[in-house]
């Protein structure tokens, strides 16, 4: 067979082929699609619940032992809550300050209208709360400064999300769908 | 959610077609419309405005899809054609339920490089790689395929013809 007419019979099956009617799926794939997020978001509370649960034991054992690693002397001058936060270096001021100005932002704006950025959000500021934790139970200034920087890093992903929305898709419908499977 | 469903009502039946014609299996497709549904929920950061969003969502879908055959046992056409009717031109006109019919008659892994290949527009060397076989795998799938829905196509011009 001649090239030029191999060319023509493949694109003719080509365009038989693409041209097949669309196949329906059974009803209630969204239905299924919902029931699957629930126990997702079910599953991510727990595991959360469980880490916030640990470093909260933690916060409470750090008081204790701070207190045996001194001399009993020291002990009972000791003051129950030495938390004095250390005097905050210039550079963790400044990450706390832009922490603030930006939760401050995120916290300006509307809720998340599509559920893909509700979603996103929602997963982020567990994260968040979880670094908060973590900072509540750190006294070393290096962790500190490194977890305000996590922190300074999901804040900005946030207010990234909350900004632009994870849901770029539903504009435009039907010029994204190709002739092929075009949905009359 | 509105948008999300917006998406998925816009797109579910595009995506199960496309799944059904690569595995030609009603509950497996299913599975892969739901898959790549939520695909499109844990990847979309990475998809990029510039491209079609179906572009991008098909390529999820056929990954799914393909994923799947691997795991399965090769089912193709070993036969060589034969050299009379290799020839054998597509019939001129035929009606879709035709082709489906033929399509149906396929080795399910004939029938998905088939579609790789001639809708997907995947290139012999890409399909080679999506089955871990050689490119002559591919080459000889796509022809005796081809030849296979011409001969069915024939047959089931005359059938109806005849009818």
């Amino acid at each position: 067979m001649p090239d030029d007419e191999v060319m023509r019979e493949s694109s003719s099956l080509a365009a038989a082929l693409a041209a097949l009617p669309l196949e329906d799926p059974a009803p209630g794939g969204f239905a299924r699609i919902e029931a699957t997020l629930a126990k997702r978001r079910t599953r991510t509370r727990v595991v959360h619940g469980l880490a916030l649960a640990a470093s909260l034991a933690a916060i409470a054992v750090i008081p204790f032992a701070l207190l045996s690693d001194r001399a009993p002397s020291d002990v009972e001058n000791a003051p129950i809550a030495a938390t004095s936060a250390p005097s905050a270096p210039t550079t963790q001021g400044a990450l706390i300050e832009q922490n603030e100005l930006l939760e401050a932002w995120v916290r300006a704006q509307d809720e998340p209208f599509d559920g893909a950025t509700a979603y996103a959000s929602a997963e982020l500021e567990d994260l968040i709360g979880m670094l908060d934790v973590e900072l509540a139970a750190t006294r070393d200034v290096e962790s500190q400064d490194a977890l305000w920087r996590q922190r300074l890093g999901l804040l900005s992903e946030l207010a990234s999300v909350r900004s632009q929305g994870v849901t770029r898709l539903a504009t435009n419908d039907a010029a994204l769908v190709p002739a092929a499977y075009r949905i009359d | 959610m509105r948008a999300y469903e917006q998406v998925y009502r816009l797109f579910e039946r595009p995506v199960f077609t496309l799944a059904y014609r690569l595995l030609g299996d009603r509950d497996e497709a299913q599975e892969i419309l739901h898959d790549a549904m939520l695909a499109v929920l844990d990847r979309i950061g990475q998809f990029r405005g510039d491209s079609p969003f179906w572009g991008w969502l098909r390529q999820i879908a056929t990954n799914e899809a393909l994923m799947r055959l691997r795991k399965r046992k090769l089912d193709y056409v070993e036969e060589l054609p034969e050299p009379e009717a290799a020839l054998a031109h597509l019939p001129v006109s035929f009606e879709s339920r035709d082709l489906e019919k033929a399509m149906e008659q396929l080795p399910q892994t004939t029938r998905s490089v088939i579609w790789l290949y001639y809708v997907e527009g995947y290139k012999h060397d890409e399909i080679a790689e999506s089955f871990g076989k050689s490119l002559s795998f591919s080459k000889t799938q796509v022809l005796r395929g081809t030849q296979k829905l011409r001969e069915l196509l024939g047959t089931t011009k005359e059938h109806y013809a005849y009818a």
